[in-house]
Parts: C-alpha cells; structure tokens; sequence
C-alpha cells in the first residue's frame, strides 16, 4: 500500500504510476460528488478531468495542513459549480428554526437520489456539501464565498424542498 | 476527634455542592430534536450510491499530463555524448598522421568515343545499299551475319555505357575493342558478299 507521502513524491516527478494510483484512490469519491453537485454524468466527467489535471499540475502547491483528499475535494466543488455556474443567493433569513419531520419510515433510497437531483442547484449544493460530505457551515461558507448564515439558511430551504418532494 | 485533613475534604465537598448550576441555550433541544428526526434521512443519505468514472477519463487525463523521463533516457543520452566525444577526440589525433587522400581523374577527349565507330558508318552505308539492292541482302546467310552484327551492336553499346567517360576499367576496355574486331569481322563477310 503506498503512503499518501509516496504518491505525492511520485506525482511530483510526473511518475504515471504514481498518478494512476492517486487517481484510482480518489476517483470514485471525487466523480460522485462532481455528479451529486451538477446532476449530469457528463458534466461531472468533465469535471473530474479538469480537476485531476489541476491536482497533477498543482501538486507542488498542496500544504500538508488538510488531508490530500480534501484538496482535492475543494478543487472538485469548485470546478463543479463552476460548471454548472451555480449561484448561491446572499438571504441569511430566521426561518430555520422549524424542525422538519422526515417521517418514522425508511427512506428510499432511489427516491432519496431522484430527490436530491430536483433540487434547485444552490440548494442541492449546499445540502450536499453539509449532509453528505460532512463540513461545518464555515467551511461551506469559505469554500463557496458566501457567509455562514446564507449556509444554515439554504440547507434549511433545501431540507425543506426535499421532504416536500419526497411527501409527493 | 476529627483530624484537620478530615476536616479540609469536608469543607470541599460541602463547597462543591454548593457550586451554581448552568442552564443549556433553549436552541440545543431543538437541534438535538432536529437530529434525532433526521434519523431515516441520514441513514439513507449513507446508502447513496457511489459512482465509478469510466476508464476513458484516465486516459484524457493521462494525454494531458507530462511525461516522466525514465533513468534509462538519461543514460542513453549520457554514453552518446560519450560517444560522440570519443569519436570526435579520436578522429582529431588521428588527422595529422593520416592525411586524407584523393585523387582526380581527367577525361581525355581522344580517347572518348560517341558510341559510332568507323565499323558502324560502314553497316549504315550497306544497309542503305539493302533497300535498293535487296536480292544479296535476301539470302539467308547475309541476314544471319546481319543478325550476328547486331548482336554485337547492342553488346557494344552496354559495354560503352558500363565504361562511362574514363576509362578505368581495362578489363571491360579488353571486351569492347574485342566487340568490335568481331563487329568489323562480321562487316567484311557482308561486304564481301555485296
């Protein structure tokens, strides 16, 4: 199993194996989000192309302080709204207090996907930047140049659209 | 009798219990309920499925980046400059020792030939003759000779190109003037015929 320290020396001296393994290690993760965040498997194709070979020509400037991995996903979130020219609107509102509830039923799955991709692309976003990968509302807010309080707010909104569509 | 460390623990213990208590923010039930609701919809959001791009995004990827250049290509590069240098050294001592040799070849005109000997000329001159005096030149024996001299003819005329303008092959200079005995040879007997 090569370390993460390997593959980045290797990648650094153009290595293709180095690359290759690099690649396979992060393809899967990356490719899905890509296709979460623009909801069109050619677009996150093209992203996933434009953001590896943005990894490999900017190896060099990759600073240990967050894991590779999350370089490389902040490089893929901001090609994919790039791509998709995603605006998120500036309306940190009070509504989020309201708690949604999403049923005593299991959710499926399918349904759950099909959902997700309906939703307005801001929403869908944010809600996946915060419900599926895990970041905090700052680094949300960092990520995507907004502040926090428009984060809290579209997640709520999107959460929101979700039940509404999955009650359908 | 209660000893003074005895007596210490209890002050700290009746002082600890008389610690104030702190109220949580109202806000954190409703995120605790928030979660606890969000239950069936995070375990869901765990079985999204995961996508696998196809193997000609590798290979896009890979006609885009540089190519490393292997240790073998330094090498190879590295002996032929050495090489090269040898090669270079060793042909500048060598120079001075070795003079380079040459040598020029003159054409004489007198010696060149067109390709239309005497021998030739004459042939012309009795075939001329043929188309009006055709009886002699019927027979069968004059056009076996007349056969045999053209035979010679084209022999001749290879020979005269394979020997070019200097004359430096004399075994080929032996075979043409050997031609072309046999030529005038051939030329007499039809002559005398005539």
């Amino acid at each position: 199993m090569t370390s993460e320290a390997e593959l980045i020396s290797g990648c650094l001296l153009h290595d293709r194996i180095a690359q290759r393994i690099l690649y396979d290690r992060y393809k899967k993760a990356m490719y899905t989000l890509a296709y979460r965040i623009t909801g069109d498997f050619d677009d996150a194709n093209d992203v996933i192309q434009d953001a590896f070979l943005d990894v490999f020509r900017n190896l060099d400037q990759f600073r240990s302080e967050a894991s590779l991995g999350a370089w490389i996903k902040k490089i893929v979130v901001r090609k994919s709204t790039k791509k998709k020219r995603i605006v998120i609107w500036q309306n940190p509102d009070e509504s989020t207090g309201e708690i949604i509830n999403w049923g005593e039923d299991e959710i499926n799955v399918a349904h759950l996907e099909a959902a997700i991709l309906l939703l307005p692309d801001g929403f869908r976003t944010i809600f996946i930047l915060a419900e599926v990968e895990g970041y905090s509302h700052r680094e949300i807010a960092v990520m995507l140049e907004i502040s926090e309080g428009t984060s809290k707010s579209q997640l709520f909104h999107a959460k929101r659209k979700l039940r509404s569509i999955l009650s359908k | 009798m209660i000893s003074v460390m005895e007596q210490n623990k209890n002050n700290l213990t009746n002082a600890i219990r008389r610690l104030p208590e702190s109220a949580p923010d109202e806000k954190l039930w409703d995120t605790i309920q928030e979660k606890l609701q969000e239950g069936r919809l995070n375990e869901a959001l765990q079985r999204l499925p995961i996508y696998d791009p196809g193997p000609v995004n590798w290979e896009s990827i890979a006609a885009n980046l540089p190519r490393r250049r292997s240790h073998m290509t330094w090498w190879y590069a590295a002996a032929v400059l050495v090489i090269a240098g040898l090669a270079a050294a060793w042909m500048y001592t060598k120079g001075p020792d070795h003079p380079v040799e040459f040598s020029q070849e003159m054409a004489d005109l007198r010696l060149q030939s067109d390709g239309q000997t005497e021998t030739d000329l004459a042939y012309q001159r009795l075939e001329s003759y043929c188309q009006t005096e055709t009886l002699v030149c019927d027979r069968q024996d004059y056009k076996r000779l007349k056969d045999e001299y053209e035979k010679l003819y084209l022999a001749s005329e290879q020979l005269h190109h394979a020997i070019g303008n200097y004359n430096t092959a004399p075994e080929l200079v032996r075979q043409f003037n050997d031609i072309e005995r046999q030529k005038t040879a051939v030329l007499n007997e039809m002559a005398k015929m005539i």
